[in-house]
Order: C-alpha cells, then sequence, then structure tokens
C-alpha cells in the first residue's frame, strides 16, 4: 500500500479513536434492511455463507 | 447517474469521525449549484443478526445527527472525491478489522449498475487495496405438480446467497447484476 494513504488510514484511525464516542445509533431512511436479510434467515444459512465467502 | 468514477484515495474531502469504531462519520460534498451537503457514512453491524462480521456499508445526508437519508439522489459537483471518501472510510475501518467483511446494497438497479461500472472502471486500482465479491441469489425452483403445467413453479422463501470473486471485465446483464456487493481487505 502507497505510504501515503497508509499514513492517512493511521491518521483517521487515531482520529476515530480520539472521539471517544461509540454506539451512535443511527437508522437509514430506507428502512435498514439489506436484501441479505431475505436470502439468509437462519445461522446455519449464515454459517454456510460466510464458510463460502471466506474459502474465496 | 454518475458512471465515470475515478476513485483516488489521495483525493478525499475531509473526514470527520463520530465514532470511535468508525461506525458512523461525515463529511462535506459540494454540489453542482455550489452548496454544502453534510454526507454521514455509517457502517453498521446490526444489520444481519447472524452475520456479525458483514457490515452494511451506507452513506447519505446526515439528518438531525441520527438519520442518514440513503435514498436521495444527489447532483455532486465531484463524483470520483465523494465515492474515494467512502472507499477511504471503509479502508480505514477494515484495516482496523481485517476479519471484517463490508457489505453495500444495490438497493435498485440503477445503483447496483453503478457500483459494479465502478468497482469494474477502477478494478486494478481497487484490487491493491481489496477483495471485491458479488453476491448472487438462487431461488428454488420447484417440481410441477401436473405434466401439463407451463413452467415449473419457484419457491421464493427457498433462497441460497451464493459469493462469487468479481472478476475483471466480466460481463454481466443487468437482469443478472449482483444482488450485494462485498469487501474485506487485501493482505499485505
Amino acid at each position: 500500500m502507497k505510504e501515503t494513504i497508509s499514513y492517512k488510514i493511521k491518521q483517521l484511525s487515531s482520529k476515530a479513536k480520539g472521539s471517544n464516542k461509540k454506539n451512535i445509533k443511527v437508522t437509514l431512511t430506507s428502512g435498514n434492511t439489506t436484501s441479505l436479510n431475505e436470502a439468509i434467515k437462519t445461522k446455519e444459512e449464515a454459517d454456510v455463507f460466510m464458510k463460502m465467502l471466506r474459502s474465496l | 447517474m454518475a458512471l465515470n468514477i475515478k476513485i483516488n484515495l489521495e483525493d478525499c474531502y475531509d473526514i470527520e469521525t463520530l465514532a470511535n469504531d468508525l461506525s458512523l462519520s461525515r463529511f462535506n460534498t459540494v454540489l453542482k449549484d455550489g452548496s454544502l451537503v453534510s454526507l454521514g457514512i455509517q457502517i453498521s453491524n446490526t444489520v444481519h443478526p447472524h452475520l456479525p462480521d458483514v457490515h452494511n456499508l451506507a452513506f447519505g445526508p446526515l439528518v438531525d445527527n441520527n438519520k442518514i437519508d440513503d435514498k436521495i439522489k444527489l447532483q455532486h459537483s465531484d463524483h470520483s472525491k465523494v465515492f474515494s471518501t467512502i472507499i477511504f472510510t471503509a479502508l480505514t475501518f477494515l484495516t482496523e478489522n481485517k476479519e471484517k467483511y463490508l457489505g453495500i446494497d444495490g438497493s435498485n438497479n440503477a445503483r447496483a449498475y453503478m457500483y459494479y461500472r465502478c468497482i469494474q472502471n477502477n478494478f486494478d486500482y481497487l484490487s491493491q487495496f481489496f477483495n471485491v465479491y458479488g453476491v448472487n441469489y438462487y431461488v428454488r425452483v420447484l417440481r410441477k405438480l401436473r405434466d401439463e403445467d407451463g413452467g415449473h413453479p419457484i419457491d421464493g422463501h427457498d433462497l441460497k446467497a451464493i459469493p462469487q470473486k468479481i472478476e475483471k471485465n466480466a460481463v454481466i446483464s443487468a437482469d443478472r447484476l449482483y444482488n450485494y456487493f462485498i469487501f474485506n481487505v487485501k493482505e499485505e
């Protein structure tokens, strides 16, 4: 990775950590759903999906 | 719809972080009429109950500090800089969380096509940093109950989500575009 980009990533990470805030609740006007929810409904399906994804 | 987006992670807007885990940040974009709009970037892991390692990336104008309008269409003066800023935020999150994945939903056909074109037009550049996957949904084809029935019925509730690596220059017709896009950070 280019040094300038790597440096900027570290800067932004450090800035975020310094913000000292977490668990901010933000909703989406679309209703906060993804189509993935409709395709993967159970823990078993999710496990199979993640196994496939990690194998790629 | 901007289709000629050129990603350059060294040319981004200034990002203001609003959460220490990068789950919320914002930046000001300039619209074509010269006005400024504050865009929020949300990285959420609460979207899917069974996929804690797949976070959803959403962005749009931040309304009342607690709502993102992710459906609005804006005329940005520099679409490339807007998307570069969003992708830079995603890369920072993934660099800090190497075991995680970020997903983005092509919420309608136009957006899915724009994301796909953006990925393809910047494939070599993005591939330096990310692995990029597309997810297709397949529906179960049922047996016909009677021989004289026309096509096979389908079960819209029996879906399978199959991820695959997006290949450079792969041509996909609009009706076969990926339903969901996923990124993770490439190991150096």
